[in-house]
């Protein structure tokens, strides 16, 4: 039965590059916390929809939210230190890595990951162009001429 | 409202669904008194979404549930809370074993072989008419029957021998549908009389009970000589009940619900829906040339067994398949219960008397929900532009349930639908009526293997609404100017019920306007400006169009916004004065009623404080009690107001809230109104106002005073303002 603090886990990403984490650092992610509690986390756990790349990242951001979690609900100061760090983590990314943290972190079920990758998408795009927008996530103007002068009718005067 | 549902149960799905479509995706109604049945049926998303995901644990099967399925017995189908709990966990563990996965899809390939192919190939070569749905069936049964207790009673075979055990589960599922509609108290006192369609179920009861008690002393003792089986029912018996305290792996009741439970979850479903693949398919010949080109792409040429990464490639086989179960969902309607009092984003109010329907196969039928072509069967729908499967939110696309409840055997059951799929049209052609298969000559050339594209970047849909959900709604415009797909996400009801449920809310300001001679008024709200350089910030804003049907406001001085509401308050028709309030849902841009004023009221003043709204005056012969009333939005109830100063009052036009009392401006005059204390004062108009309070719009910011005139324009009042209404309350 795992229950020490001082249990490892190995969590394999897959293309095969294996990561030693305590057991705290595992249950950051619930679908690992499934698996350990289940007791089926005996050899090394594989993650086969997550790359080593992204699996390195999702180990750091774990261990620091681990490492430095605020005592409780009123430590202020400890909950703007953990934010003044995520927004640091997320801005060496560039967006691909954004996304593939994003479905990693749905596939893991970490919701703060997924909140602060969600968040860092937003922020990125709502000062963009619709072309911006477009080339970034890889979509088609799929409107028709007329339909693109029928919206710009409806709201002239934002077009001036 | 009942007698109509039961002499329509041969259609049943098609009336609701028609229902459904058109009063906006919820209906409700309640039963004749003797039957219990408060019913609200529902094929709402955002319904769905709250009652299996966001608020799982209000929703309950509920008592009832138990009773129609009392076949199941405690199984992980009828259990509730802690009980299901351990089931749950339980069994996730035991569907993502490798060991499992494995087992299954040999045990697939295998019944395909040895059951399967020699059955079509009797038929083929006979050119005969035979029922497609028994044969798959059977054949579900039996692999299913083999994963969950490891034997096997070849219940398909070339001979097609009438099959007890097969017959049991299908004519279970049967009773049970009619079960849901029925009175409880009629198909109680059928099942104890042994009549009607009952009498099958005591039947099929027994039937498989019997097969049950023997496959299980049977594993008993094949467990104390050998090694753990593979499948289900050996995982059970062997299961460490430290871990799992609610579930007794030595009780053959627990042993036999678990047993049935899986056998209605993996028999029944597949087979209907590759029946219903078939019957499509015979439809749409373009739709079998394309799975036909996808098979010759991506798989190879010998050999029955596929690995799961292999059937993972068929995406359009696998959209196909999504679209057979949009259409016609195995099970067609979930049902529950709240333990207490709730109220659904649709806005109906539910408590525990009420049995909620989720309508899964209208769900699947909904314009609103999949588009025009909703009833079309369209594989490319469940494509996106790369190539790659597109995502569909359970909530939409429910066949495998939502939330906490999602199947388990998702995957399990596209490897054996998809294996089945690809034996069957590689190799036969399956026509309905007359000469029905024949065998198709295999093509000798082989087509060259098409490179990998590269994946590209990409969020599905799910992914982009809840980066959506975190913008503030003055980026929607140029944000919905990306693409249709956008546009649509932008504006679907889901969105808004996502924001409000992770608290992500922000402001908006909403304008309406009238263009005379339009007698509709016309609604704006404020984005920022589209088609700016990026690095150029400026603070553009602009007012975009947004499309609210059936906005009839005569004027707009009953307009108040309480929440994501806006309350259009009284006004007038063809001079008559109205008591009706109408609510703009700004989440979903729709208008809805509620209670009326006590009084009628052609040009209310109306204010909000507190989350209360105060609407004064517009009435006819205002007196001391009639002049004023007060409405709760929560209880939804209204309530006079006493004020004394009706008379004074009746002149007043303007209006504003400061500083937590209300405000009424007239020519010479004003009154105040201090909610707090019920207190009313008189205040006089500030002398070196010429006019008096002659502007007609008034509004208070921060304890400042702003008023729009249209000679004026817009003047304001600083703090000294206070000091003058203080000053003059004194003298009042």
């Amino acid at each position: 039965m795992a229950s020490s603090s001082t249990n490892k886990f190995v969590l394999k990403s897959n293309d095969d590059v294996s990561f030693e984490v305590t057991e705290a650092v595992a249950r950051e992610f619930q679908v690992i916390a499934h698996i350990i509690d289940d007791d089926c986390a005996k050899k090394a756990i594989p993650l086969s929809n997550v790359t080593g790349e992204i699996l390195s990242k999702m180990i750091e951001y774990g261990k620091k939210h681990i490492e430095e979690a605020p005592v409780d609900e009123e430590d202020e100061e400890g909950k703007k230190k953990l934010q003044i760090w995520d927004e640091e983590f997320m801005k060496q990314f560039n967006m691909e890595i954004v996304f593939q943290l994003i479905l990693a972190s749905n596939y893991l079920n970490n919701k703060g990951l997924l909140d602060l990758t969600c968040c860092t998408v937003a922020d990125h795009i709502k000062d963009m162009t619709p072309d911006e927008v477009r080339t970034l996530f890889n979509v088609k103007n799929d409107y028709t001429t007329e339909e693109e002068e029928e919206i710009r009718k409806e709201n002239s005067w934002a077009f001036e | 409202m009942l007698p109509g549902v039961l002499v329509m149960l041969h259609r049943i799905h098609d009336y609701v669904a028609e229902g459904l479509e058109v009063s906006d995706l919820t209906f409700a109604f309640k039963g004749p008194w003797f039957s219990g049945m408060n019913t609200l049926v529902t094929a709402d998303p955002a319904n769905i979404h709250h009652a299996f995901n966001t608020n799982f644990s209000i929703y309950d099967k509920g008592p009832e549930f138990k009773e129609i399925f009392d076949f199941l017995g405690e199984g992980i189908f009828t259990a509730d809370s802690k009980l299901w709990e351990e089931l749950r966990r339980s069994a996730l563990v035991f569907f993502s074993h490798q060991r499992f996965q494995s087992f299954s899809l040999k045990t697939i390939a295998s019944k395909i072989k040895n059951g399967l192919v020699p059955v079509l190939d009797h038929f083929a070569e006979a050119n005969r008419v035979f029922d497609l749905q028994d044969v798959l069936h059977r054949f579900t049964f039996d692999v299913t029957l083999t994963l969950v207790t490891g034997y096997d009673t070849n219940s398909l075979s070339i001979e097609m021998k009438e099959n007890e055990y097969a017959k049991a589960i299908e004519d279970v599922e049967e009773v049970m549908m009619y079960r849901h509609v029925k009175p409880m108290i009629l198909w109680k006192l059928q099942n104890w009389m042994g009549l009607g369609v009952e009498k099958k179920m005591i039947k099929a009861n027994v039937a498989f009970d019997r097969l049950c008690a023997e496959y299980i002393s049977t594993k008993r003792k094949e467990i104390q000589h050998s090694n753990i089986g593979e499948d289900m029912l050996s995982f059970y018996m062997k299961l460490d009940t430290s871990k799992y305290k609610l579930m007794n792996s030595n009780d053959d009741k627990f042993l036999k619900d678990i047993i049935k439970s899986f056998m209605i979850a993996g028999s029944d479903a597949i087979a209907t829906t590759l029946t219903w693949f078939f019957w499509l398919l015979s439809n749409s010949p373009e739709v079998v040339t394309k799975i036909r080109q996808e098979i010759n792409t991506n798989l190879p040429r010998s050999g029955r067994s596929f690995d799961p990464d292999m059937l993972n490639k068929m995406v359009y086989l696998h959209g196909a398949l999504c679209e057979t179960l949009r259409l016609y969902p195995p099970v067609p309607f979930e049902r529950k219960t709240p333990i207490k009092q709730d109220v659904l984003p649709s806005g109906h109010k539910v408590d525990g008397n009420w049995k909620i329907l989720f309508a899964v196969y209208a769900l699947g039928r909904m314009r609103a929900v999949w588009g025009e072509d909703a009833s079309e069967f369209k594989p490319e729908r469940w494509i996106s532009k790369n190539g790659s499967l597109k995502h569909e939110p359970s909530f939409k696309f429910f066949a495998f349930n939502s939330g906490p409840r999602n199947c388990m055997g998702k995957n399990l059951s596209f490897w054996q639908m998809k294996t089945v799929a690809i034996e069957i049209i590689q190799n036969y052609d399956i026509k309905t009526m007359s000469s029905p298969v024949k065998r198709r000559k295999k093509k000798a050339e082989k087509k060259s293997r098409t490179p990998e594209s590269t994946p590209n970047l990409s969020l599905p849909d799910d992914f982009l609404l809840s980066c959506f959900t975190r913008i503030s709604r003055l980026y929607y415009l140029t944000l919905s100017l990306v693409s249709k797909s956008f546009g649509t996400l932008l504006t679907s009801p889901e969105l808004y019920k996502i924001r409000s449920s992770l608290g992500n809310t922000d402001s908006c300001l909403y304008v309406c306007l009238k263009f005379p001679p339009d007698p509709n008024p016309r609604w704006f709200t404020l984005c920022q400006k589209p088609t700016l350089p990026k690095k150029k910030k400026s603070s553009g804003y602009v007012l975009a169009t947004v499309s609210i049907p059936y906005s009839l406001l005569e004027h707009c001085f009953g307009l108040v916004a309480v929440g994501s509401n806006i309350y259009n308050i009284g006004g007038s028709i063809h001079k008559a004065p109205l008591s009706s309030i109408s609510i703009l849902d700004c989440r979903s841009h729709t208008w809805c009623e509620a209670p009326n004023m006590r009084v009628e009221r052609s040009y209310p003043v109306a204010n909000v404080l507190d989350g209360k709204i105060y609407v004064a005056g517009g009435c006819k012969d205002g007196n001391a009690s009639n002049w004023m009333e007060v409405f709760d939005p929560i209880t939804l109830t209204w309530e006079h107001v006493l004020c004394p100063f009706a008379d004074i009052c009746e002149k007043q036009i303007g209006r504003t809230v400061i500083d937590g009392n209300i405000y009424l401006l007239g020519f010479n005059k004003g009154v105040v109104y201090k909610p707090k204390e019920k207190k009313w004062e008189t205040i006089r108009a500030m002398t070196y106002l010429d006019l008096g309070w002659s502007c007609l719009s008034y509004c208070g910011i921060d304890n400042v005073l702003y008023c729009y005139s249209h000679l004026d324009g817009i003047k304001w009042y600083k703090s000294r303002m206070m000091d003058m209404f203080d000053g003059f309350e004194k003298t009042a």
